[in-house]
């Protein structure tokens, strides 16, 4: 890490784009730290990046991960909630909230790799509510009805494959 | 059960880039 923060003081403006939180580190370093989400958006948002939606018309949800989420907010003082439903908004027609969410979402109980480690009755027991509410038949939920589930979550994408 | 894809943030950012002058390409599709 240190070597990546040498590396970006030798630009004209260092800027590190990160998990929220190494700002705690390295306070007194003159570097500006933003989230990932922030960076993104901000290139999102002046046209540096460029989107089309058209290309995602299925109806698709969120899944907050609880790190970037509700830990976050807990540790850091902000919970990325907000910056990922707008970013999966510019890349789809059709989005729909499950419930519950944000910082009542249900923990899927794979964070930190757990899924790929050999506790699987501790790590489903973990997951429970998730489970169980992919069970629940809800017919009024249109997030039910989603297609596609979007998440920054890489352990619950390879959960699911 | 309904089939439910699951998509990384990123991986959809990915596909729904426009890049000028070039085509977007489908799932799968060689080089």
């Amino acid at each position: 890490m240190n070597a990546i923060i040498s590396s970006c003081l030798s630009e004209a403006t260092p800027t590190i784009a990160t998990r929220l939180g190494l700002q705690n580190w390295f306070k007194d370093e003159g570097v500006k730290f933003l989230g990932i989400f922030d960076l993104l958006k901000e290139y999102i948002e002046t046209g540096r990046v460029k989107l089309d939606k058209t290309r995602h018309p299925q109806l698709t949800t969120y899944h907050d991960p609880c790190n970037y989420a509700r830990k976050s907010e807990r540790a850091f003082g902000h919970g990325y909630y907000e910056e990922p439903r707008w970013i999966t908004q510019q890349c789809v027609e059709n989005f729909v909230d499950m419930y519950p969410n944000r910082a009542n979402n249900f923990c899927c109980g794979a964070g930190g790799g757990a899924w790929a480690m050999p506790y699987a009755e501790e790590r489903i027991y973990y997951g429970r509510s998730r489970r169980n509410r992919s069970r629940r038949r809800a017919p009024n939920s249109s997030s039910l009805r989603a297609t596609t589930a979007v998440t920054d979550h890489e352990e619950l994408r390879k959960e699911s494959a | 059960m309904m089939h439910v894809e699951v998509k990384y943030l990123w991986e959809l950012v990915a596909d729904s880039l426009v890049i000028e002058g070039v085509e977007p390409k489908e799932h799968g599709e060689e080089e």
